[in-house]
């Protein structure tokens, strides 16, 4: 019973539960009012029926007068109106007689009372003995009667006189009592209404206060919120009002807004890894062109002096010499261009196969060069300066000291949508240990400065920059079966970058 | 919210009860208890408001609700100065069911008694008899053996030294001839035989001086006139009647008359003891009012049971001197 009161006050709307909680008290006083107005008036019709019994004493003690005045009246005259007004007042007198009712007045009232009934009885025979002998005109007889009435009705009126007083005497002390009572009351009247009021007070502002207590929970929460704090717990109050639905829609979006901030904080960690990405490239890129610039003097200078070096040979008609002048200018001439741009395929295998045969032209054909290459696939866009650090590699470490005939092999092909870029020597090959360590960028086989056939540019720097490029970390492969086997350089590119 | 309804309830049914609680003490005004009555008699005194007449009606008036009487004092019932013919012709018309009466004994008085009597209505006569009425009994005292009392007093003062010279016996007007008559014949005897026993003459001379009580007043009046006449002041004065003792109490002390004037008192109230005491009063004679309170109701109530009743019922008077007025006037003390 009271479970479900509850279950239907928690299920009830703000408005339905506020209506409740003012109609109760109000009620309450009403009904509290009526009562004690319904109390006050009682009181009020009892001070009116104090004095009830001396207006029929008074009207006793009238009709008695008008009993002896129309018989002294009719003694006199003898006529009709007298006797007629001498029966309707005995019949008035009778009546108000019977009428007289104060057995509840105390034995000494009641006593009274008793002498009046029987004085009147006594009164009304003689009376009637006196209107009788007038009658019959028995002189003597109604004479002695009428003085006999005039000493019993002055003794009535006497005894109807202190009865009367006796009453009046009792009802006045009782008047005086209601009165004060009456003030009494008006008092306390007010007294109960302000203590009713006051707990209904006390009581409706608990009632409120369970209601407005999830508000203000909720108030804060939002306050906080505001404020910028979302961690904060909101109570959700058990129930289907407003304020319930209220706080759970609140809870739901502090969850979104907290779900959406995460989203929004892991995007920006990850622009903020991406532009650093972007910095650690553009340092590689200085880095690369500073030691290019570091080259530059001699490249230009090269680059120039090989110009008239070429020139003078073709004046001399030495077409040999001509041929590898203007190859090592054109290997210098890419270098100082390509190499803050990305490149084709096409234009790397071109420095290959120029860088391979200046070696040759030096080494005297020690290296024995060849190539496989998949047309279709170089125009493909790739960071420039990555063959030939590789072939530079395999010639420097690979082949450089073997005693059987160095070969060095290029592929270019096509695999699962990458272009693949193979160089494979038979050279001296390597450990998987070294392998590991080129792959994780610790030994990052730096071309050694006093190599007269390098450009400057190490393996980790080409790995960090096609990993850079091509945002992937499986760039590059090296295989190698073990010592004097030869090694392969896979370098893995997506058609698409 | 189930909780604050209930408070809320509780509170205002709380207050309503208070309310009505505290109305229902406040709103108290007395609904006097009537209690039913199998007879009702009028209580018809002279002068009921006199000590006397309050402790014989005291007394009547406790005997008379043994027997589930209602005795209404009339005078003080009716109130305003209603004469005795009065009042005796109220009761008899208020067809009561007895009457105790103590008052004159006119004709008036004895023809009423006597309608009442005619009417079946029992009339008990006190301290005065209406010797000539159809009164049912008279309760009072026996006049000779009060005389017989006085006559004690008399010789006790003129043993003590004062002289006999006149004795003033104070009576009402209404008292019956025969009854001062025979006080003053007993006084007479004592002394008489006093002499005789003696041969010393102590007779005084005895005069009956009769207060008419005209009006309320007059009997005050009347004592006051006798101490004005200086040449003919009493030796002993005797007081037949409570009243007039304590009006020649006043008036020795007003006209500075102690010692010289002997006054010997009827009724034994606290102002006649504290008198006697100081020996302002020499003694004075007790009456048994609860004695004759009790018998007039007695004597009604057989009349009204059996028919008929004693025509006579004595009382018991007893003398009170100083050292028995000094113990009377302790005992009350500490009764208070």
């Amino acid at each position: 019973m009271t479970g479900a009161i509850r279950r239907k006050w928690n299920n009830a709307s703000v408005r339905s539960k506020l209506l409740i909680a003012f109609i109760i008290p109000t009620v309450l006083i009403l009904i509290v009012n009526i009562y004690m107005y319904v109390s006050i008036n009682t009181m009020i019709a009892k001070v009116d029926e104090i004095y009830v019994v001396n207006v029929s004493l008074n009207n006793l003690s009238d009709d008695l007068t008008s009993i002896q005045n129309s018989m002294k009246d009719y003694l006199e005259s003898k006529s009709t109106t007298s006797l007629n007004d001498y029966y309707r007042a005995e019949q008035d007198y009778r009546n108000g007689l019977a009428s007289l009712d104060l057995k509840n007045s105390g034995t000494a009232v009641y006593a009274m009372q008793e002498n009046i009934i029987h004085q009147s009885e006594n009164y009304l025979q003689v009376a009637g003995e006196t209107i009788t002998a007038k009658r019959g005109r028995n002189v003597e007889k109604y004479k002695a009667s009428f003085e006999e009435t005039v000493g019993m009705y002055s003794d009535l009126q006497a005894c109807i006189y202190a009865l009367n007083n006796k009453q009046f005497k009792k009802n006045t002390s009782d008047y005086s009592i209601l009165l004060s009572s009456l003030r009494s009351m008006e008092m306390i009247t007010i007294l109960i209404l302000f203590f009713i009021g006051i707990v209904n007070v006390i009581v409706v502002f608990l009632m409120t206060k369970s209601m407005t207590l999830p508000l203000i929970d909720l108030s804060q929460a939002a306050n906080e919120v505001a404020e910028g704090n979302f961690d904060v717990e909101v109570e959700v109050t058990e129930g289907g009002d407003e304020i319930s639905v209220v706080s759970k829609a609140f809870k739901q979006m502090l969850l979104s807004i907290q779900k959406y901030i995460a989203e929004i904080k892991d995007s920006v960690l990850r622009e903020s890894r991406l532009k650093e990405h972007e910095l650690v490239m553009e340092n590689r890129m200085k880095e690369v062109q500073l030691r290019s610039l570091q080259a530059q003097i001699n490249p230009h200078f090269l680059f120039n002096t090989l110009n008239a070096g070429e020139q003078l040979a073709m004046m001399e008609g030495a077409d040999k010499t001509t041929e590898f002048i203007e190859n090592m200018a054109d290997f210098f001439r890419y270098n100082i261009k390509k190499i803050d741009n990305d490149a084709s395929i096409a234009e790397e295998i071109t420095l290959v196969d120029k860088y391979v045969y200046i070696l040759n032209v030096r080494f005297t054909g020690e290296i024995h060069y060849r190539k496989h290459v998949d047309e279709e696939v170089t125009e493909v866009r790739v960071p420039s300066m990555i063959l030939q650090p590789i072939v530079e590699n395999a010639v420097n470490y690979g082949i450089r000291d073997i005693d059987w005939e160095g070969h060095i092999d290029l592929n270019v092909y096509r695999e699962n949508g990458n272009v693949m870029l193979s160089i494979k020597d038979n050279g001296i090959g390597m450990g998987q240990e070294q392998i590991d360590r080129i792959l994780s960028g610790e030994a990052v086989g730096e071309p050694s400065a006093d190599h007269a056939a390098s450009n400057g540019i190490g393996l980790g720097n080409v790995i960090e920059r096609l990993q850079i490029f091509t945002g992937r970390s499986d760039v590059m492969e090296i295989f190698s079966e073990g010592e004097g086997k030869g090694t392969e350089f896979v370098i893995k590119v997506p058609m698409h970058v | 919210m189930i909780v604050g309804t209930i408070i809320m309830i509780t509170a205002a049914v709380a207050t309503g009860i208070l309310f009505r609680v505290i109305t229902r003490t406040m709103y108290s005004v007395e609904q006097e208890e009537t209690i039913g009555y199998e007879k009702h008699y009028a209580f018809v005194a002279e002068d009921s408001d006199s000590d006397f007449w309050q402790e014989v009606f005291k007394s009547a008036n406790e005997q008379a609700r043994e027997y589930n009487i209602y005795l209404e004092d009339l005078r003080t019932g009716l109130g305003g100065d209603f004469s005795i013919e009065e009042l005796l012709r109220i009761a008899v018309n208020s067809k009561m069911d007895g009457i105790v009466y103590s008052g004159g004994a006119n004709e008036e008085v004895s023809a009423l008694i006597d309608k009442a009597a005619d009417a079946g209505i029992g009339v008990v006569v006190l301290q005065n008899d209406v010797e000539t009425s159809k009164r049912q009994c008279y309760v009072g005292l026996n006049y000779y053996e009060l005389g017989q009392m006085y006559a004690i007093e008399i010789d006790r003062l003129i043993e003590s030294g004062t002289t006999p010279g006149t004795v003033d016996i104070l009576v009402d007007g209404d008292m019956a001839e025969g009854a001062s008559n025979l006080i003053v014949m007993a006084i007479e005897d004592h002394l008489r035989e006093k002499t005789e026993e003696n041969g010393e003459e102590v007779l005084p001379e005895i005069v009956v001086t009769r207060i008419e009580a005209e009006d309320i007043f007059s009997a005050e009046e009347s004592i006051r006139n006798i101490f004005l006449e200086k040449e003919n002041l009493p030796n002993i004065m005797l007081c037949v009647n409570s009243v007039y003792t304590r009006c020649a109490y006043q008036a020795v002390v007003d006209y500075n008359l102690v010692g010289q004037i002997q006054i010997i008192g009827y009724f034994a109230n606290d102002t006649i003891l504290d008198a006697v005491d100081k020996q302002v009063i020499f003694s004075t004679v007790s009456i048994d009012t609860d004695e004759m309170g009790k018998s007039c109701i007695q004597a009604l109530y057989e009349y009204n049971s059996m028919g008929y009743t004693n025509s006579y019922l004595p009382v018991g008077i007893e003398v009170v001197d100083q050292a028995k007025a000094h113990q009377m006037l302790a005992e009350k003390t500490n009764r208070k």
